[in-house]
Parts: C-alpha cells; structure tokens; sequence
C-alpha cells in the first residue's frame, strides 16, 4: 500500500508543480524607434529600464521586416542599431521589428510609415513682423486621413540670433502638441528669433499621439505605466514621414 | 530548509505526548447540598486528579455525598450513575460526559434492503447535526445527514455489521446494526466534544480513514467559539475555514474565502441557502456572519454535488443554529471591537419550535479602541497616496465615523414526525464616513490639494424559508425559496484647491450598487438497492443596478436581469463494498444569452483498506455573475457584481479534476489532493498598470480571459486527547490570459505558491489555549522598474516610467504567529469566558503590495522622482474578549 500512496504522492507533485520559471522582473528591456520615409534605418535604440543594468540586451539582436519581406540584422553599436545596407525606408510599408534577447525572449513591433507628405501652399515664406496684422504665414500640406497625426518643430537656423523682443516665440506653447489638422496657421509672434527658420512638419501613426499628452501622474499623484507599442517589453516605434518649410523673418 | 526543520520540529513537538495512567486511590471525601462540579473540584484539590468536564451543565447538578475511604472509581460511579453520566480515563484525565444515548425502540434483525431512517441530534439541546457522517464499519458504505440533520439508508445491511456516527467537535458513537431499527425512525444522540476536549474546528475530509465516503468531498467545520475567536478581535469563521489546505490565509483585506487558485468571488457563501454577499465587515478583515449563529458549515471545492452550483471554486454552505429545544440560554461578548448577544429557546414545551437569535454591533463609532485604532490606520495607509510615514486617522479634531451591524433570526417548528419548517433572516451593514486631505507637504511644488469627504455604506439582508417533508421511507422533499440583497452606496464630496491659482473648486459623486439574488428550489432525496438519488430543480433571478449622480447629472447606468433554470440530478452508486461511482449533471437554462450549460460531474471513491482509499473526480461548475470589482475605500468605490452577459463579462465555466488519497493512523490523518482547472471566461478589471497589447486601443473596463490552476493540498490533522494539531500545506500555480494585455499568461495576484498553515490547540478542563503559524511565499506584484526619457518627432522629451509585466514580480514571503489563551469560570450558574487572542505576535510587516506615485520637483510633469511605499498588513494586535452565558 505505500508505494501506492508515495507515486500518487509523487505524481500529484509532479502535475501540480510549476511548467517554467517564473519571471521575477527586476527589469524591462525597452525598445525605442523611429524610421523615417525616405531615410535610412538608423534610430533604433534598445535599452532597460531597471535599478541596475541587466545582461538580458547586451548580446540582444535586432531584426527588421518590411511588409513580411525576409528579415534584415541590423548593426549594433551600443545600444543605437543601424541598418548597414542603408536601404531606404518606404513611405506607406509596415516595418515590423523583432528583437532575440540573450535569454530567448523576444520583443515585437510593428511600426508604420505613412505615405509620403509634401507641402501644397503657403501664404507666405517671408515675413517681416513690423508689418502690420498678426498672422505670418498659413500652410497647408497634404492629408493623409484619420489615422495620422502631425508635429511641428520650429528651428532657427542662424548662428547668432537676435531676440525679437518680449511675448515673442509661442510657438512651443501654441503648437508644443500634436494636432490633426494638415494646416497651419503662423502667427508672427511664433517667431522668438530674426533671420531664417527651419519648420519640419511630421506625420506618423496617431498611436504616437499618447506619448505626447502624457503625464506621468494619474489625478492621485500615482505613477502610471508609460505608454509603448512594444510586445514583451517597453518603448515605442513609429514611421515618419516628413517636409520641411524655411521661412524668413524679416523686421 | 528553515520551514522544513520548523516544520518537523512542530511535528515531533506535537506527537511527542505521552500519556500517563493514573492508579486508583481511596477517596474521603463529605458534601453537603454541593454541586457535582464542585464535588470533581474538591478530589482535584485533595487527591490531585485531573478532570475534564462541562462545569457549566455539572453546576446544574447538586447532592450531597460521603466517601469513606473508598475506591476512585466506586466514587466517581457513585457520583454520576444517578444523572446519567459516564467517565473515561484519558492519559491522565478523568473525562466526564453524558452516557450515551441511542434510542433503540426495538431490537430487531435488519433484513436486506431495509429503508433505515433516522436523525441525529445533540444530546443537549436537541439540535439536529447537519452533515453528520454514518458509516458502516464492515461494509465500508456511508452516509450523511442533510442540512436538517436526517438521514435515508437503504441498501443490504450485515447483521454483524456496525454503525459509525460522527460529527465534528461531537464524540463519535458505534451503534451494533442488531440495535438499530430498520422500520423505525431512529433517533442518534451525539455528545459535544467540548465536556471534556477543545471544540474542535475542523475535522478531517470526510473521506479519511474513518470513512470511505467521497460522495461528497468536502470539509466540515464547527466554528466553535475558540479557535475562531483569536485574531482580529472578532469571532470569524473565515479564519477557522482559513486553516485548510486549499484556503488561502495570507490575503488580509479581502473578503471572501480564495478556494485553490480562484479568485474569492468564485466561491459562494450561503446561510440557510440565500447567498452571502456582503462577506466582510471592516474592508475585508473580518467575515461578516456572526460566529454565534453558526452550527456547522460546508466547504465544497472540485468537483462537486450535483446539487450545488453557481460558483466555478466551491461552496461554502454555513447552516445556522437552530436554539436549544430543551431550555432557553442568553450569551452576551463583550470585545475590544464589537458587542453582540444570543438567545435560543424552546417556543413549546414538546421542543417541536424553537428560536434562536442574535446581533452584534461594533462600538468603534464610540470608543476608539487601540485595536481598531490599529486596524483602520492599516487599511487606510493602504487606501491612500501617501509618504512612507504611518497615517494616524485619529489624531485630527474629527475621527473616522465607522461602524458595522449584523444579525441573525432562525425560527425552527417541526409540526410532525414528517416536517421542519425553518425561516431564517440575516441584516448586516458597514458604514464609513472619513475625510482626510491630499495635500503632498512634502513635495516641492504643490499641484493640487484635494480635501475629501467620502461616506460608503455596505448592506446585505437575506431571507429564506425552507420546508423539508419526508415522502416516505425512502424520498425526502426540500422546498427552498430564498432571497438576498445586497447594495453598496459611496457618497464623496471633495474641496479641490489649486495653489497656483488660488482657486477651490467642489466635486460631488454618489455612486448605488444593488444585487438582487432570488432563489427557488425543490428537491428530492431519495434511495433505491444500491443507490442514492438526489434530484431536483432551482430557479435563480439576479439583478444588478448601477446609479451615478456626479454633480447634480443623475444616470441610471446599468441594469441587468437574468434568470438561471437548472435542473440537476445525481446518483451515488455503490458499486461493489469499498467502491462508489456518483454521476450527476446540472442542466441550467441562462436566459441572458438564452443558451443551455451543462455541469457533468463524476466522482470515483475507492476503500483499499482501512486506512488508506483514493478519490478521483471530475467536474464542470459554470458561474453566471461575477465581481468585476472589489470595494476601494481610496476610490471610494463598492464592489461591482455583473452578470455574465455575452459581450461584457462573460459566463465563466470551470473544468476541473482532482485525485487524492487519504490515509488513517491512529488519531493521525494525512491527505493529500491535487487538482487541475480550466477556466473559460474570466473576468478581470485591467487596472492602471495594465497596458493593451495593441498600441491606440482602449481597453474595455472588464476583460473575459482563460485560466488554469494546478496544485496540490496535504492536510495532516492528528487529534487524540486533549490535543489537536493541524498540519496544512498547498502548493499552487494559477494563471490566466487576457489578450489584449499580455501575449503571455499573467500570474493571478493571489497565488500563493507555497503556503504552509500550522496549528496546535490543547485544552483543559477550563484553559485553553491555541498557537497557529502561517506562512505563505511571496504572491505577484507588479514592479516599477524604472523610467527612461524618450525625445518626440518635435525635440519635446517625455520621462516615461516602466513597469514590468502584470504580477511577474513576487513579493516578500508572508508569515505570522498567533496565540490564544482562554479561561472558563462557572460563577452562580453563569459561565464565564475570558480570551486573549495576540495576531501576528512578533509583528511580521507582510506586505500586501508597493504603492508608487510621483514627488514633482517642478511644474513641468516630466520633473519627478518615484515615490515607493509598501503597503503593510496587520502588525501586532492583541485584543480580549468577555463573554458570559446565563
């Protein structure tokens, strides 16, 4: 009778008892990219977010698909990975991105490039802010649907620039978020510096668009997770599609 | 390897009594007009002898006696032959306790396939004994009284043959088959335990070596009034049933019984057949059915009877006390918390009707005990956003307003030989009224104060009125009707002020939760040769509504009505002696998504020997309302039952099998069960941290997902004397998946892998005194991990903090030790109990979670550091207790 009993005793603790390790994550591997349409695979950055750096990304591999064509290594210098055959991101495909840690794991995202945009007009590429009326210029460029949100960086370009004068340069506060809208409205207050202006306008997948109205704190002062698109870890990756307007500021 | 050598080191601890006899020596003893009590009293002061009795009943009796120099056992015969008592020698301890008493009307021969009926009863109060245990000892076949207390036998009987009859706490009694009456109604009188032994809580799965009865494998637990009493400060059956394998001990503020890897909502609670849904007063920390109202309780798990369901885990079936039938009694306990009191009594002189009742009320609106000082603080440093420093609620000008209430009424009236009549009602309620402040002093810069006022009130009332007929020899009808309802109402109104700009604004929200659960059933008992037949059919209407009133705006949300039809039916066949094979099916009817569900359960009992026999079962439980929520005092919200209903929260159905093996040895039991399930429809509330797996999506406020759980529950339960010991481990692993938010299976927050659950009471004639050691390895948690910054398409930067996956961290291992000590005194006929119950005696800071938030270090949000705080459970308590019983 007892062996009877010890090998159901036996056999109980070999069903019950656990079918792989559990995870006990002091870490989370997190995958940054952004790939823009008609550029090189070049921003991919693959790192944790942890107490105390890990091991499980310092032999990771990237591996990058588009549209479900073979798979591309990419090339690891760092923690930033690089496409070496500097093919050219295609407007409108889905990159899929495909990440082998060191323990096995894997991480997976897909990012998305839009479809080419081109600036269709604008009113005005110099603007002289001594003159009277407030709006500078109104661009409109196309528009790729609902799916899409845009973002707007103003750069200047001069090497030494010259303040405008007090309550000029709202643009980050004016336009700092992204927007849906494929125009814009410059006012000539945007402008802090005189001289020539750089404007790149983006598109990219709207999914992106929570990484820009997040706040890291709930109502309660709790810290919320960050938003990411990544599979078996963090981060975001997202395809870009963009153009660039230069716009001279005049007295 | 410190568990395992605790563990044996207890173990050897416990089996290492050793009894001694004592010699008969020549008692002188005179006495005049004096109690028997007394009489005992005075040989243990003069002789040094050792009794064990019930000095409540033996104050009751008075004589007056002379010894000369006579014998000990011509003495003690003397002493109490003429009222019907009876004495044994156990080591060291005379035991005195009522002559047995079996009603044999005729001594007749019992013929094959004979109907054998009968009840059993406490041969006290005339209680009848739900769930008591008969066994034929040579044949090996056993049986069980209903929840009534009754019991059908038809099948061959050996003359030879004997009858077993046991309860717990109760001494078991033997019964030759030649005394019993085959075409009578055989009354069984058990003798409580508690004359001269611990009221012993839990006694072994039916099916230990005593019995080889698995047609219903389930645990039967006496909540007593000791065992249940240390802890919190208040009698909690949770906490007795809490001692089992399988049954969760280490999650502190969660109401409801976590039944192997299920999530506690999976496990129904009924008192006298309504459902219990407010399981807890004081935010989860104790059960809220008053220990005192309960005769015995149930605990279903696996594959159960045919004629449960309703629950995907088990059941626990609480029946309530019925009242003295023979004379009327009053107890009153006086705690640190709360107050309450019970009477029972006959309504007629023939003990066909009796009444039993009782209330309870905290008395933590007027004095705040250190106790409850101590107990709210936890809960609510857990419920708020706060620093690491320990929240003392009372230390402002105005205290949290809490109470909580509960009572109990059980009418009982058996007008013939035929028929019981019970109507049993049930009122419990917890109120909370708090305000306290958000105002993060120590940050840098100030975002926002917020000032709350929050009042929530948690109420459950359930009625039921139940009938039970016998047909004939052979059938028994109950006829059940049932009702319960259940709401939780939270009412905030908040003082928001901005510093930056100087401004107060108000918000104000109430939010209503109602349930409605009606039940109908009707049932049909019966055996026929071999076999028992249990039948019957149960309708169940729930309802659940959601009201909102947030700023004036009132929406009448959700309201959802469902019917389930089941018809059940179940036979329990005995196959050859030593061998049972039960079949049964549910078949239910939902008319929420008018679809059929069907339950097949399948048990196998095999008797090997005496000692040893296996189980095997099989079976599919279906649950057709869940709770999507637990109650949050933060967020100031009640638990949120839903009905399963095909886009929302779904049916949840739960295949499961189990196999296990018992083994009896001499007052030792040892059994061992492992089980599996699979869960289909599982439903979950993603919470904060919870992250859609597809980026943009939003997630809906429940998931339904799949989940299993395997594991394996060893219970060594060893009882001789005046000691018992519990031994209870359980290992488990239960996960589940929901995939819009995880590719992979996420660990479920309450499983515990390891848990190891360790008890010891002893008891003399007036002491007693228990130590319990829990221990549990750490459950999962979701961990911070970390942030990283992240430059967006237009130069902006984001800090963006990480978590890791749902529960793929572990916590740190919980334990604790607990010890009770009680005192009995009787004085001018009234008994009196002291208790002193210590929880968490060398003040183990378990943790039940990590709360991170953000510390600004300036207006930007992108500029914080995290915040972390463990959330702590409950330190050190002692608390005491007074009860008295006229």
């Amino acid at each position: 009778m007892k062996p009877i009993l010890t090998y159901t005793l036996l056999f109980a603790l070999v069903a019950c008892s656990p079918s792989s390790e559990d995870r006990d994550s002091t870490y989370e591997p997190v995958l940054f990219a952004s790939i823009t349409g008609g550029e090189a695979v070049d921003n991919v950055q693959l790192l944790f977010a942890g107490a105390y750096p890990h091991s499980n990304t310092s032999s990771a591999r990237i591996f990058i698909s588009k549209n479900d064509e073979p798979e591309i290594e990419l090339t690891r210098t760092g923690n930033e990975f690089f496409d070496p055959g500097q093919q050219v991101v295609e407007f409108g495909s889905n990159y899929k991105f495909r990440v082998l840690l060191n323990d096995g794991d894997e991480m997976l995202a897909t990012a998305i490039v839009p479809s080419e945009i081109a600036l269709i007009s604008a009113s005005s590429e110099v603007v002289s802010v001594s003159a009277p009326g407030t709006v500078a210029s109104i661009l409109s460029w196309t528009s790729l649907g609902g799916n899409y949100a845009y973002a707007l960086k103003l750069e200047c370009l001069e090497l030494s620039p010259v303040l405008i004068g007090d309550g000029y340069g709202q643009f980050e506060n004016r336009n700092g978020l992204s927007q849906l809208q494929s125009q814009l409205l410059l006012l000539k207050d945007d402008f802090k510096y005189y001289g020539q202006h750089r404007l790149t306008v983006y598109a990219f997948d709207k999914s992106l668009e929570e990484l820009y109205f997040f706040d890291p704190s709930d109502i309660r002062g709790l810290l919320r997770n960050a938003p990411d698109n990544v599979t078996g870890g963090g981060g975001f990756v997202t395809g870009l599609s963009n153009f660039v307007v230069d716009i001279q500021i005049n007295e | 390897m410190i568990i395992r050598v605790i563990t044996l080191i207890l173990f050897f601890f416990f089996f290492g009594f050793i009894s001694h006899a004592q010699s008969d020596v020549k008692i002188t003893l005179k006495l005049e007009d004096a109690s028997l009590a007394k009489a005992l009293k005075e040989l243990h002061a003069k002789y040094d002898l050792s009794f064990a009795f019930d000095s409540y009943e033996l104050s009751r009796i008075s004589g007056s006696w002379n010894f000369q120099n006579q014998p000990l056992s011509l003495v003690l015969e003397t002493l109490l032959q003429p009222f019907d008592l009876e004495y044994k020698l156990t080591g060291s301890t005379y035991i005195i306790f009522p002559a047995e008493k079996t009603e044999v009307v005729r001594s007749l021969k019992v013929e094959l396939n004979e109907v054998f009926q009968g009840e059993v009863r406490d041969v006290n109060s005339g209680e009848l004994l739900p769930f008591a245990v008969l066994v034929w000892q040579i044949e090996g076949r056993s049986f069980n009284t209903n929840a009534d207390g009754k019991f059908i036998y038809q099948g061959a009987i050996n003359p030879m043959d004997s009858l077993l009859v046991f309860f717990v706490g109760y001494e078991a009694l033997t019964i030759p088959a030649e005394d019993l009456d085959a075409s009578g109604h055989t009354k069984i009188f058990l003798s409580p335990l508690k004359y001269y032994l611990s009221t012993v809580t839990v006694t072994a799965r039916q099916t230990s070596g005593i019995t080889t009865d698995v047609s219903t494998p389930a645990f039967i637990i006496n909540p007593g009034e000791f065992l249940s009493r240390y802890g919190l400060g208040e009698p909690d059956i949770f906490r007795t049933a809490q001692l089992l394998p399988g049954v969760s001990a280490t999650i502190e503020s969660n109401n409801g019984l976590f039944l192997r890897g299920s999530n506690s909502d999976q496990t129904m609670i009924t008192l006298d057949g309504f459902t219990i849904y407010h399981m807890d007063h004081l935010f989860g920390t104790f059960s809220a059915i008053n220990a005192n109202a309960v005769k015995a309780m149930k605990l279903s798990a696996s594959a159960l009877d045919a004629r449960l369901g309703g629950r995907a885990a088990g059941v626990l079936e609480v029946i309530g006390k019925e009242g003295d039938n023979k004379k009327s009694a009053l107890k009153i306990d006086l705690g640190t918390i709360s107050i309450g009191a019970a009477f029972e009594s006959p309504l007629d002189s023939a003990g066909k009707a009796t009444l039993f009742m009782c209330a309870r009320r905290s008395i933590t609106d007027g004095i705040y005990s250190s106790p409850y000082q101590k107990l709210f603080n936890t809960i609510y440093d857990g419920a708020i956003v706060s620093d690491n420093s320990q929240t003392n609620t009372f230390e402002g000008a105005v205290g949290p307003d809490f109470y909580f209430q509960d009572a109990n009424v059980k009418l009982t009236w058996r007008p013939s030989f035929r028929d019981a009549i019970n109507v049993s009602l049930y009122a419990s309620r917890d109120q909370l009224f708090v305000q306290y402040a958000d105002t993060f002093a120590n940050e840098t810069v100030n975002a926002i104060d917020v000032f709350y006022n929050d009042e929530s009130t948690k109420r459950n009332q359930g009625a039921s009125f139940r009938w039970i007929h016998d047909v004939d020899q052979r059938w028994q009808s109950t006829f059940l009707l049932a009702a319960s309802k259940f709401d939780g109402q939270s009412f905030s109104s908040d003082s928001i002020y901005e510093p930056l700009f100087d401004l107060s604004t108000g918000q104000f929200s109430s939010e209503q939760r109602n349930l409605g659960d009606i039940i109908g059933r009707l049932e049909l008992t019966g055996s026929y040769r071999r076999n028992k037949i249990v039948t019957g059919v149960v309708a169940n209407r729930m309802l659940t509504e959601e009201k909102l009133n947030i700023d004036g705006v009132i929406n009448d949300l959700e309201k959802n009505i469902a019917v389930v039809t089941t018809f059940f039916a179940e036979d329990t066949w005995s196959i050859i002696p030593g061998v049972q094979l039960v079949g049964g099916i549910r078949s239910n009817y939902f008319d929420a998504d008018k679809r059929l569900y069907f339950e097949p359960r399948l048990r196998l009992a095999w008797q090997m020997s005496d000692q040893y026999n296996l189980h095997l079962g099989f079976g599919r439980n279906a649950q057709f309302i869940q709770r999507v929520q637990i109650q949050n005092l933060y967020l100031n919200r009640p638990d949120i039952w839903e009905i399963g209903i095909k886009g929302e929260s779904n049916v949840l159905t739960s295949d499961q099998l189990n196999a296990g093996v018992t083994m009896k040895l001499n007052g030792l039991t040892v059994q061992a069960e492992c089980y599996k399930k699979w869960n289909q429809g599982v439903a979950f509330s993603p919470g904060p941290l919870a992250d859609p797996v597809v980026a943009g999506t939003k997630l809906p406020q429940v998931l339904n997902g799949t989940g299993t759980s395997a594991g394996l529950d060893i219970l060594v339960d060893y009882f001789k004397g005046r000691h018992h010991a519990i031994i209870g481990y359980s290992l488990l692993k239960a996960v589940s998946s929901w995939s819009e938010i995880s590719a992979d299976p996420i660990s479920e927050f309450f499983e515990q892998r390891h848990e190891l659950k360790t008890a010891y009471e002893f008891r003399s004639a007036s002491w007693f005194c228990s130590i319990s050691w829990v221990y549990g390895s750490g459950r999962p948690y979701t961990r911070y991990v970390g942030d990283l910054t992240y430059e967006l398409p237009n130069g902006q930067i984001r800090k963006l903090p990480y978590f890791s996956d749902i529960n793929s961290s572990r916590l740190p291992s919980y334990h604790r030790l607990d010890v009770a000590v009680a005192k009995q005194w009787m004085i001018r006929g009234t008994e009196m109990t002291v208790s002193a119950a210590v929880y968490n005696l060398y003040n183990r800071e378990n943790v039940r979670d990590y709360q991170y938030r953000t510390i600004r270090t300036s207006m930007n949000h992108n500029d914080y550091v995290a915040g972390v705080k463990p959330i702590n459970m409950i330190g050190f308590l002692p608390t005491i207790n007074l009860s008295f019983r006229l």
